[in-house]
């Protein structure tokens, strides 16, 4: 026997509830960072550096008395002590070769210069830091997004994006049967927004050597679906283009990033270890993420941490002159720490003598190694296996206080911080 | 902001992002839009937060950002089915075939709908929303949502025709 519900309430809701019958697509991973970096991105637009400018004249004025005084007045020690040594030598966990990194910074940045000359003209395409591609939570892999212009307008344009049905939009009806092009076939589909403006337009290109992958592009804006950047003619002039081919291998997944993009990496490495040169404690030493764009990791005696490090602005936790500690995940407040010379993994906190709460806080984050799943920390999401170097353990109240009492390190962050940005 | 306010932050997302991707997907009715939205909203949420987290429900903030960021928003706006296809399933109101068809005709109902009157049918019937809380979120007064409220179910069975044919079977076990 039939029973539906007779109150309208209950017949609408139950009509907007079948609209999740089905499996809904995987989502969208790193949500939470990503907001955090533009809320960062707004902060220090709005003038949080220059509060912090100010604050790091009065560190480098006090700095003398934290070094004349290592025990900062407590009767504790925090000299660091004799260098631990090494278990192995820093230079074992660095990436002389290509990283999973190397290449979505490689892709982010050859794509508008391989892909602006193939499409129609007028037509345009760059990279937005601000648009960094999201990560998924389920592989860690990074998937990029670039900005189109058109005379209609501005379109985003995606590759290869996980959260969406190719093979759907091709079958909607009637369906997109495969045409042949230079090396393979390509489909393309249009499908307009059902109210006011809008399109969106899938392609595929599907090499005839089935060694090599298919190339999945994803187009939207709100414009016509008549003013799509590229129809179907136009992604089959793209993919019959000479210049297809290069593009085709930046895409490639199995192509390592390129020995310019690696020297790029090392050059920035090296200006990072320059500016952090008066900051880090002996053996301990800053690189790139191998499984993360725009990521830090601390390179140790005993292997790596994910790294990060910022001013703290609304902080007022701990006192003036005190390092304070809390593990990463479990929220709880702020705590003074002594120099028991433990290492541990999480945030330490200070605001140096003669700066002021909030502007002049300064803290960092040591987490695991980068990995994936529904409850890994945003900050530590990144390709699992694309760092082979053991996990450190930390650091220890010491190392972080010497870090961060450093005189100048305030603007020794904000100045990393821009280049692993850029 | 305090680390321990981002970690929060961080939590609130995990817990927050699957009814909130739900609701920006009813309102656009789809998925990639929807998400876009919600990021958008995340993004305004994080920089009210140390507000947010001291005052009011965090949740009911962010519900309410996500509809002000899909009535905001015309510029990414896009959905996934030709006007063709909708248009030949709208023939067929009272006998769509396939639970595919029939997810398609329920998106397009509800896309012929102003996007005001979309988000008001959405938090009263979807959202279980009274006609006060609906008004407060979407800045009207509660006559303009009652009024949307009976527009919006209006046009939902002129475009739908009987409703029930719509819902799944249950079985009466009486």
């Amino acid at each position: 026997m039939t029973h539906t519900p007779d109150n309208p309430d209950l017949a609408v809701r139950a009509l907007i509830d079948r609209l999740f019958d089905d499996v809904e697509p995987p989502h969208r991973g790193g949500m939470a960072d990503v907001s955090i970096s533009h809320g960062a991105t707004t902060a220090r637009r709005h003038g949080y550096t220059v509060a912090g400018a100010a604050a790091c004249v009065l560190a480098i004025a006090a700095g003398a008395v934290v070094v004349a005084n290592p025990s900062g007045g407590t009767g504790e020690d925090w000299t660091l002590g004799p260098n631990p040594g090494t278990s192995a030598p820093v230079s074992a966990y660095e990436d002389p070769g290509p990283t999973y990194a190397d290449k979505v910074r490689e892709i982010d940045a050859e794509l508008p210069r391989l892909l602006t000359p193939l499409l129609p003209p007028g037509t345009t395409v760059r990279y937005d830091s601000t648009r960094r591609g999201a990560v998924s939570q389920l592989t860690g892999d990074v998937l990029p997004d670039f900005l189109l212009h058109t005379s209609a307008g501005d379109a985003v344009l995606q590759i290869d994006s996980a959260t969406t049905d190719y093979e759907g939009a091709f079958a909607v009806s009637p369906a997109t049967t495969p045409l042949p092009v230079e090396g393979g076939s390509i489909r393309a589909r249009t499908l307009p927004s059902a109210t006011a403006g809008g399109f969106s337009t899938w392609f595929e290109y599907k090499p005839t050597d089935t060694s090599k992958p298919p190339i999945h592009l994803l187009i939207y804006g709100s414009s016509k679906a008549a003013d799509s950047p590229l129809d179907t003619e136009a992604f089959r002039r793209l993919a019959d283009a000479p210049g297809f081919t290069a593009l085709a291998t930046l895409l490639n997944p199995a192509t390592p990033a390129s020995t310019a993009t690696v020297r790029q990496r090392h050059q920035l490495e090296d200006r990072i270890a320059t500016e952090t040169a008066g900051v880090l404690p002996p053996g301990f030493r800053l690189k790139l993420s191998p499984a993360a764009p725009a990521t830090l990791e601390l390179i140790g005696p005993n292997g790596v941490n994910t790294f990060q490090w910022d001013g703290s602005p609304n902080s007022t936790d701990c006192r003036t002159a005190t390092l304070c500690y809390r593990p990463e995940i479990d929220g709880v407040t702020f705590r003074s720490v002594d120099p028991d010379g433990k290492p541990r993994m999480g945030v330490y906190e200070y605001t140096p003598t003669g700066a002021k709460a909030p502007a002049g806080t300064v803290y960092l984050t040591v987490a695991g190694k980068p990995g994936v799943g529904a409850y890994t920390n945003p900050s530590n999401l990144g390709r699992p296996d694309s760092e082979p170097a053991p996990q450190g353990p930390g650091l220890t109240p010491q190392q972080a206080r010497a870090i961060l009492g450093s005189p100048g390190v305030a603007q020794v962050i904000r100045q990393v911080n821009t280049l692993i940005s850029s | 902001m305090k680390p321990e306010h981002v970690d929060e932050f961080r939590a609130f997302v995990m817990g927050s992002q699957g009814h909130l991707r739900r609701s920006a997907y009813v309102l656009c009715g789809d998925w990639h839009l929807a998400e876009d939205i919600v990021q958008t909203a995340y993004d305004r949420v994080f920089r009210s937060w140390h507000r947010i987290r001291a005052v009011d429900l965090p949740d009911a903030y962010a519900r309410k950002v996500v509809y002000r960021c899909f009535l905001d928003s015309r510029k990414w706006q896009r959905e996934s089915a030709t006007l063709d296809a909708l248009d030949a399933l709208a023939d067929r109101p009272s006998a769509p075939e396939g639970d595919a068809a029939v997810r398609l005709t329920i998106l397009a109902a509800l896309a012929e709908l102003a996007p005001r009157t979309r988000a008001v049918v959405a938090l009263r019937y979807w959202e279980d929303q009274s006609v006060e809380q609906t008004a407060a979120l979407l800045g009207m007064s509660p006559g303009t949502v009652k009024s949307m409220t009976s527009r919006g179910l209006t046009q939902l069975r002129e475009r739908l025709g009987d409703l029930s044919t719509l819902l799944p079977d249950t079985t009466d076990t009486r």
